[in-house]
């Protein structure tokens, strides 16, 4: 499937990484819709803006990000978390979530995204 | 009366006893003198004998045998006195009569001593008594010995009983001072769990005394019932299984903490052997496990940050290479990847070596990877080091990388092999080949560039090996990698870091 025109979200406190996943998603044809860097940023934009999918690093400058997961999915948006940590270190309540392991490259984000969005349309 | 004591005592006309001696003063002097001498030792013999028994009035059983003897002699005496009396005054019938009473005496004296010759006739004789005396000794002696051995033997026992009792003593006191002054726990306890000893910092933590916890369960004395439960769960086991038995228990707790302590529990055992109780020991570990968790935190944290400083590293090639050079991006990229991957492996392991099979999955079998269904790793398991981890996954990648643009995994159908052995060599060799085949036919001369040169480095230079690489096959190269086992083997006896990873609340 084609990733052209899907609007991302984007969580992630690492200025330079944030830079480098944003021109992953602009290489694939994605829209960032926007870039957040913090906990509350996130969750206001989790829950206000019109997206087809986040992109979320669990690791805040030390604080979690399951809230904006929460609030995604209670809106029903796939999400998927890029984390130093592999799946193992998920919390119960998000066990099986996708999980990009970082550092990854736009082949992985590629992949890992159209899983997400295609698990979504089933 | 009268009348016959008058008889008795006239004279009347006898002549004295004098003129028998026809007053002849030698003669006469001489009787008389005789007779005075006589009844003067006739007097003084009673005396003797009175003197005797006084002094001897214990011990003589017949004293009135002597008694008559004497009554007999001092008659005896009196008529020697009356033979000088009628010298000069002949009262004979006075000195008749006295004849008859010392005759009467003289008749019961020998009689008496008649009745008494049997008994007087068993009397020992002086030699007799000396040699029965002499018999008496040498028991006596004899006796006197064995007396002596066994006082000797007694003081003996005594002195053993003494060093026992001292022994004892001072075990007890020892006893004492390691129950009363160890810094932890100490405890007894019978079959029903009820306590049987428990050293000053045991009533501590239970808050007592001795007096409020002897015989006292657990379940009696613990606030937290399911901590009382888990220790009555663990004391019965290691009874039932009449076992010693280590393990981590938590009792009692501190600022809201559970406090953890390391028990050994051993089964305390009748004579026949059966468990009758249990005798226990606990450390305080509370603050270990602490420590314990704030590192498992602090590799959680460095491992996050080593993957992130990854990630940061990538994000700066990217950033400075850009679309410049894609080719030159890409394959840096993929080696960061490559060492990540790796990192990936040692640190679900937790740094205590990773397995071959896993380490090379981790970089040829990319969950639903384009190459994926190609790739076949065959091999016993074997246990990497942690820095071989990371070296042979460095390599695979490399030949990954090849295969990817030059070799087998460049067209459609070609495959790769990844087949490992171990050899049963005195010093035993890790095998490792890479077998292409239904490559391309043209074995390109990229194969001696900066790839090569890198695996060829590190597999020779880190892991103390030889490479080769065989490109005359038609099919594909075959590169093969060996070493010694103890190079790559990861060494036995390696904690691992507690628990990588497992702390769900330290994610990001």
């Amino acid at each position: 499937m084609t990733l052209h025109g899907t609007r991302v979200l984007v969580v992630e406190d690492d200025a330079l990484i944030s830079m480098m996943i944003e021109d992953f998603l602009l290489d694939l044809g994605c829209e960032v819709v926007a870039s957040a860097a913090g906990l509350e940023e996130g969750v206001h934009q989790a829950s206000t803006l019109a997206i087809d999918v986040a992109m979320l690093d669990i690791n805040l400058d030390g604080r979690l990000s399951y809230p904006i997961a929460d609030v995604l999915r209670a809106r029903k948006i796939p999400f998927l978390f890029a984390t130093g940590y592999g799946p193992a270190a998920l919390p119960p309540s998000f066990q099986g979530a996708p999980v990009l392991s970082k550092p990854f490259g736009i082949a992985q984000l590629k992949e890992e995204l159209g899983r997400v969005l295609d698990r979504c349309m089933q | 009366m009268s009348e016959a004591f008058r008889w008795l005592f006239s004279a009347e006309n006898f002549m004295p006893h004098g003129h028998c001696f026809l007053w002849q003063p030698a003669t006469l002097w001489l009787n008389v003198g005789s007779d005075a001498l006589i009844a003067l030792s006739y007097f003084a013999i009673p005396v003797a004998i009175y003197y005797f028994l006084r002094q001897r009035h214990d011990g003589i059983r017949y004293a009135w045998v002597p008694m008559m003897f004497a009554a007999f002699i001092f008659l005896c005496g009196a008529t020697h006195v009356m033979e000088i009396w009628t010298v000069w005054t002949p009262m004979y019938r006075v000195a008749g009569a006295l004849k008859l009473l010392t005759g009467l005496v003289s008749l019961a004296t020998l009689l008496s001593l008649i009745r008494i010759l049997p008994q007087a006739l068993l009397l020992k004789t002086p030699r007799q008594l000396e040699s029965l005396i002499g018999e008496r000794t040498q028991e006596l002696t004899e006796i006197n010995r064995q007396l002596r051995a066994q006082i000797e033997a007694r003081d003996v026992a005594e002195q053993q009983l003494r060093a026992v009792e001292t022994d004892r003593a001072r075990t007890t006191a020892l006893l004492q001072t390691i129950v009363e002054s160890a810094p932890g726990l100490i405890y007894a306890k019978d079959r029903d769990g009820r306590m049987l000893l428990a050293n000053p910092p045991a009533l501590a933590l239970l808050g007592k005394s001795w007096a409020e916890v002897e015989g006292r369960t657990d379940m009696e004395l613990l606030a937290d019932q399911t901590q009382a439960l888990r220790v009555t769960e663990n004391d019965q086991r290691l009874m039932r299984a009449n076992a010693t038995e280590a393990f981590e228990e938590a009792v009692g707790a501190e600022d809201g903490e559970e406090r953890v302590w390391f028990s050994i529990k051993a089964p305390l055992r009748d004579a026949r052997g059966d468990s009758i109780g249990l005798v226990g020991v606990s450390m305080e570990i509370t603050e270990r496990k602490q420590l314990e968790q704030r590192l498992r935190l602090m590799v959680d944290e460095l491992n996050h940050r080593v993957k992130n400083t990854l990630a940061t590293v990538q994000a700066i090639a990217a950033q400075t290479l850009g679309h410049s050079n894609l080719g030159l991006y890409d394959a840096f990229q993929g080696r960061l990847r490559a060492l990540a991957a790796a990192h990936d492996v040692l640190t679900r392991e937790k740094w205590a070596g990773a397995d071959l099979h896993d380490v090379a999955a981790a970089q040829l079998l990319p969950a639903g990877g384009p190459i994926g269904g190609r790739i076949e790793l065959t091999g016993p398991p074997l246990r990497l080091s942690a820095k071989a981890s990371l070296v042979l996954a460095m390599g695979l990648h490399e030949l990954a990388i090849n295969a990817l643009k030059y070799g087998a995994l460049s067209n459609e159908t070609g495959t790769v092999a990844v087949r490992w052995e171990v050899t049963r060599d005195a010093v035993p060799v890790m095998r490792l080949t890479w077998l292409e085949r239904q490559g391309p036919t043209v074995a390109p001369p990229i194969r001696t560039g900066f790839g090569m040169r890198l695996i060829e480095r590190l597999l020779g230079r880190d892991l103390g090996g030889t490479s080769r690489l065989d490109c005359a096959d038609s099919e594909g190269c075959t590169f093969t990698f060996e070493t010694s086992l103890v190079n790559v083997v990861a060494p036995t006896g390696v904690p691992p870091f507690p628990d990588v990873g497992a702390v769900a609340g330290a994610a990001g």
